[in-house]
C-alpha cells in the first residue's frame, strides 16, 4: 500500500487529505499512522480519500478509530470519500456512518 | 511342563525379607547350594521395598509376619508397584488370610518350617518362570487378583467356607472359615485331595505342589455334614494354578434349615457365574476392540509383545473416513485388570469415532482427556502418542504424552525426536491440561517411529537396559528401504540373549506414502477446490490474502463485483488463526491498535512452529455461487462460548458482527482452532 499526505487550505482551516492505495490492514500500520501522526493535530478537518483502495480488513477499522481518537474523539470532522459501495456497505455494518461522513464514489 | 535342562538357565538374583535369623541363615544356604545370588537380606518392609526398588531382584522370598510398621503381604503390594518380580511368600502361620495373599498373585508359598526339599522345588520352578519361556503359565497374574476379591466379596458375610483346588483336585488354598468346617488347620489342608479319589499317577510325586508327597488319600469331610459344591473356573481366570473353587457349607447345624444353606449356596454360586461371565465378555469385547484394525495398511509396520491378556500397550489405527489422513494411538496402560481393561473402552471407542470424522487432533485429545478422567479407575493412567498423518498434505500431527521420544527418520536418515510434553492420560483433567502438539512435514520415505518404554528397557541377564542410544543407533544405520521392525525385534532379541522381556512392548513403524493425487475437482457442483499449507516461515515471509485473492478473481468474473466482502471474510480468519491461534495475542489487545500492532510485528518475527490450512472451494449451483472458507491452525483453539458477540462493539464484536452479516453461515469446530465461512452470491444476470 501507499499513502499520500496533503495539507490544504479551505477558509482559514487547515484540511488534511490522506490518500490510500492499495489496502489497509495490519500490514500497513506503520505506514499509516506515519504518514498522519505529524500533521493530524494541526488540522481542524481529516479527509481519508479511498479512491484507490482495493481492500480493508478489520484491522484497518481500528486504525480509523484511532485516527479519529487522535483527530480529537467526537469533536473530529473526519470524510471518507470515494470508497466503493461494498466497502461503504462494510463501514455502515459496524455503524461507522455515525463516527465518519462517509461518501461512495 | 517341559523343562530346559537347568543349567542352561541363568541364575535368579532373590532378595530375601526375613527378620528371623535362623530363617535368614537356611534361605542363604540353600540359595547358596542352588547357585542362586542373594541380593540381599533384610528384615522390614519399608527397607525391603528400597532395596528391592533399587536391584530388582527376579525374586523375593517373602515371610508375611515382619516386625516393624508393615507386613510382608503390604512390603509385596509396595514392590509391585515398583515392578513384578515372582513372589514366594513363607509363613508360620497356619490361618493364612488368602484373600489378601492372593492379591498380591504370589508365584507360592512355603511353610515354615521349612522343608528344605519343597523350598528348593519351588525356587527351581521360578527359575524356569522366569528364564524359560516353556514354564508353567504363571500365576502372576495381576488381573487374577482384582477377579478373585472381587468373588470373594459374595461369599463375605456368609457361613460359607471355600477352597482353590487346582485340575487334579488337591487343596493350594483354604480359608479359615473352611478350615473350621473341615475342623483342619488350613495349612495342614493344603496338598490333600478334597475327595477320596487318589491323585493319579503322574501326579502323586509331582514336584512343586507342597505336601504332595505319597499322603493316603482320605475324605476330607463327612457328605451328610457339610455340602460342597464345586465351580470350575477357566483358565487364567483362578490365581496361580487354581482351577476349581469349591464352596463349603455345613448342613444340620442347629438353628439352620437345609433349605437356607442350599439357597446361600445357589446364590454364591449365581453371583460367582456371574462375575466369570462378566469377566469373559469384558476380555473379550476388550480384545477385539483393541485389535479392531479395520485392514493394516502397508505402510504401517508393528510388534506388540504382551506379558498377558489384559493390561499393558494398546495400538490403535483408524483411517478418517475423508480418506486424507490416517490417525494411530500407542498407549502403554499402568494399572491392570478387568476394571483397567473396562476404562480402556470409552477411549478406545471415542478415538475410532472422532478419527472416523475427520477431528482436528486438538479436539479428539480434548476428548480423550475429559474420557480418561471419567472412566479410568483411580490409580491408572495411560502414558500415549497420539499421531495424525495427513498424508496428502505431507504433514504429520505428534502428541506424546508420556511415551519415549517419538522418533522421525527424514530420508536423508537424520533423526528428530517429538519429546513428550505432558502428563499421560488421566492424571489430571482437561481444564488442567496445556496440548503441546507437534507438526512436521514429512514426505514419502520418511518413517515414524513409536514405542512403549519396554522396548528401551528390555534388559539381557546382567540387568543392562536396551536403552534409546542403542535403539536410535540401530534405527540411523539401517537403509531407507524395508520395514526395520523386524531388525529392531532381532536385534533387541541379540542384545537380551534370551531372557524374557518383563514388561509389555511395542514397537511402531509408519512409513510415509505417496501422496494421493487430489480429487476434489470430480465432487459434484464443485468448479474448483485450492488447498494451501501455509508453514510458520511462510506466514512471516509474506501475506498471503492478496495471493488468494488474484487467484480467485482470474478465475471466474463473477468474484469481481464481491471482491472487498471476500478479502473481509477470508481476512477475519485469516487474521484470527494468525494472530491467535499461532501468535498467541490476546484478543482483548485489538481495541489498543498500536499495542496490538506492536505485540503482532514483535511475535510475527520470533514465530518458528505453527501452520494454517486453508481449503477454497468455489461451487457453481442453481441457486448461485458460493465460496467455502475453511480456516485451520495449529494452535489450541479457543472457548467457543467466550467468543465475541456481535452486539460487543470491541474489536473482536466487529469482526463477529461482520462475519455474521456478510456471511450464508459462519462456523467454528471444537477446540475452536477450525472456522468455516460459507460466503453465498446471487449470479449477476
Amino acid at each position: 500500500m501507499a499513502v499520500k499526505v496533503s495539507v490544504t487550505e479551505n477558509n482559514g482551516q487547515k484540511v488534511l487529505t490522506i490518500g490510500v492505495t492499495g489496502r489497509l490492514d495490519i500490514y500497513s500500520y506503520g505506514e499509516f499512522s506515519a504518514a498522519y501522526k505529524d500533521h493530524i493535530a494541526d488540522c481542524s478537518q481529516t479527509v481519508i480519500d479511498m479512491s484507490e483502495l482495493e481492500y480493508i480488513d478489520s484491522s484497518a477499522l481500528g486504525m480509523l478509530l484511532m485516527l479519529r481518537e487522535r483527530a480529537g474523539g467526537a469533536q473530529a470532522a473526519i470524510k471518507i470519500v470515494n470508497c466503493s459501495p461494498a466497502v461503504a456497505k462494510i463501514l455502515a455494518t459496524v455503524k461507522f456512518d455515525k463516527l465518519f461522513g462517509i461518501t461512495p464514489v | 511342563m517341559s523343562m530346559a535342562p537347568s543349567n542352561t538357565l541363568p541364575r535368579p538374583a532373590v532378595l530375601i525379607v526375613e527378620d528371623d535369623e535362623i530363617s535368614q541363615k537356611i534361605v542363604k544356604r540353600l540359595l547358596e547350594n542352588m547357585g542362586h545370588e542373594c541380593v540381599a537380606i533384610v528384615g522390614d518392609g519399608e527397607q525391603a521395598v528400597e532395596i528391592a526398588g533399587q536391584k530388582r531382584p527376579d525374586i523375593v522370598l517373602m515371610d508375611i509376619n515382619l516386625q516393624g510398621e508393615i507386613d510382608g503381604i503390604e512390603t509385596a503390594e509396595r514392590i509391585q508397584k515398583i515392578y513384578s518380580p515372582v513372589l514366594i511368600y513363607m509363613t508360620a502361620q497356619s490361618d493364612v488370610d488368602l484373600s489378601r495373599i492372593y492379591k498380591t498373585s504370589p508365584f507360592g508359598y512355603l511353610l515354615k518350617p521349612l522343608v528344605l526339599d519343597q523350598a528348593k522345588v519351588l525356587l527351581d520352578l521360578a527359575r524356569h518362570r522366569i528364564f524359560d519361556g516353556a514354564a508353567p503359565p504363571g500365576p502372576h497374574k495381576p488381573d487374577v487378583g482384582q477377579f478373585y476379591s472381587h468373588v470373594l466379596q459374595f461369599i463375605d458375610g456368609l457361613d460359607v467356607g471355600h477352597l482353590c483346588l487346582n485340575e487334579k483336585g488337591m487343596i493350594l488354598g483354604a480359608d479359615s472359615k473352611a478350615s473350621r468346617i473341615l475342623k483342619a488347620k488350613s495349612g495342614d489342608l493344603i496338598g490333600k485331595s478334597i475327595d477320596a479319589t487318589p491323585f493319579g499317577l503322574g501326579s502323586r510325586d509331582r514336584p512343586g505342589e507342597p505336601g504332595a508327597g505319597g499322603r493316603p488319600p482320605e475324605a476330607l469331610y463327612d457328605s451328610s455334614r457339610v455340602q460342597v459344591t464345586r465351580i470350575p473356573a477357566p483358565a487364567g481366570a483362578l490365581p496361580g494354578e487354581c482351577s476349581v473353587v469349591v464352596l463349603l457349607k455345613e448342613i444340620g447345624e442347629p438353628g439352620a434349615s437345609h433349605s437356607d444353606g442350599d439357597s446361600q449356596l445357589d446364590s454364591v454360586k449365581s453371583a460367582y457365574d456371574a462375575a466369570l461371565q462378566k469377566y469373559h465378555l469384558a476380555e473379550t469385547i476388550v480384545q477385539k476392540m483393541r485389535h479392531r484394525f479395520v485392514e493394516k495398511p502397508d505402510y504401517v509396520n508393528f510388534f506388540i509383545q504382551s506379558k498377558e491378556a489384559m493390561g499393558g500397550d494398546i495400538f490403535l489405527f483408524s483411517q478418517g473416513t475423508a480418506g486424507k489422513a490416517a490417525y494411530f494411538l500407542l498407549g502403554d496402560c499402568a494399572g491392570h485388570g478387568l476394571h483397567a481393561a473396562l476404562g480402556l473402552l470409552p477411549i478406545i471407542e471415542t478415538f475410532y469415532v472422532m478419527s472416523g470424522q475427520d477431528k482436528p487432533l486438538a479436539h479428539i485429545i480434548g476428548a480423550l482427556l475429559e474420557n480418561t478422567q471419567q472412566s479410568l479407575p483411580t490409580r491408572m493412567f495411560i502414558a500415549a502418542a497420539l499421531v495424525k498423518l495427513d498424508y496428502a498434505r505431507g504433514l504429520v500431527e505428534i502428541w506424546n504424552a508420556g511415551l519415549p521420544d517419538v522418533v522421525i527418520r527424514n530420508h536423508l536418515g537424520e533423526l528428530i525426536r517429538i519429546e513428550s510434553s505432558g502428563l499421560p492420560l488421566g492424571v489430571v483433567s482437561r481444564s488442567q491440561y496445556d496440548i503441546q502438539i507437534e507438526s512436521r512435514s514429512v514426505e514419502h520415505g520418511d518413517k515414524i517411529f513409536l514405542y512403549t518404554d519396554g522396548v528401551i528397557e528390555a534388559m539381557d541377564a546382567s540387568k543392562e537396559m536396551y536403552g534409546q542410544e542403542r535403539l536410535e543407533n540401530f534405527l540411523q544405520s539401517t537403509g531407507v528401504c524395508g520395514s526395520l521392525v523386524e531388525g529392531v525385534k532381532s536385534e533387541m532379541q541379540k542384545f537380551c540373549k534370551g531372557i524374557p522381556h518383563h514388561d509389555d512392548m511395542t514397537f511402531v513403524e509408519i512409513c510415509v506414502p505417496e501422496r494421493p493425487s487430489l480429487e476434489a475437482c470430480h465432487l459434484p457442483g464443485v468448479a474448483w477446490k485450492m488447498s494451501f499449507d501455509l508453514s510458520a516461515q511462510a506466514l512471516k515471509a509474506t501475506d498471503y490474502r492478496p495471493l488468494f485473492m488474484d487467484m480467485m478473481l482470474k478465475t471466474h468474473v463473477d468474484f469481481v463485483a464481491r471482491k472487498e466482502e471476500i478479502f473481509l471474510v477470508l481476512s477475519e480468519l485469516y487474521s484470527n488463526a494468525l494472530n491467535h491461534g499461532l501468535l498467541r495475542l490476546d484478543p482483548d489487545l485489538r481495541n489498543d491498535p498500536e499495542q496490538f500492532f506492536l505485540a503482532w510485528r514483535d511475535r510475527l518475527d520470533k514465530l518458528d512452529t505453527g501452520w494454517i490450512k486453508i481449503d477454497l472451494t468455489f461451487r457453481r449451483e442453481d441457486e448461485g455461487n458460493r465460496l467455502d472458507i475453511e480456516m485451520e491452525d495449529s494452535g489450541p483453539g479457543f472457548e467457543l462460548s467466550g467468543k465475541k458477540d456481535a452486539g460487543d462493539e470491541s474489536a473482536g464484536g466487529r469482526g463477529i458482527l461482520l462475519l455474521r452479516s456478510l456471511c450464508k453461515e459462519i462456523r467454528y469446530e471444537p477446540p475452536g482452532n477450525k472456522a468455516v465461512a460459507v460466503f453465498a452470491w446471487p449470479r449477476p444476470e
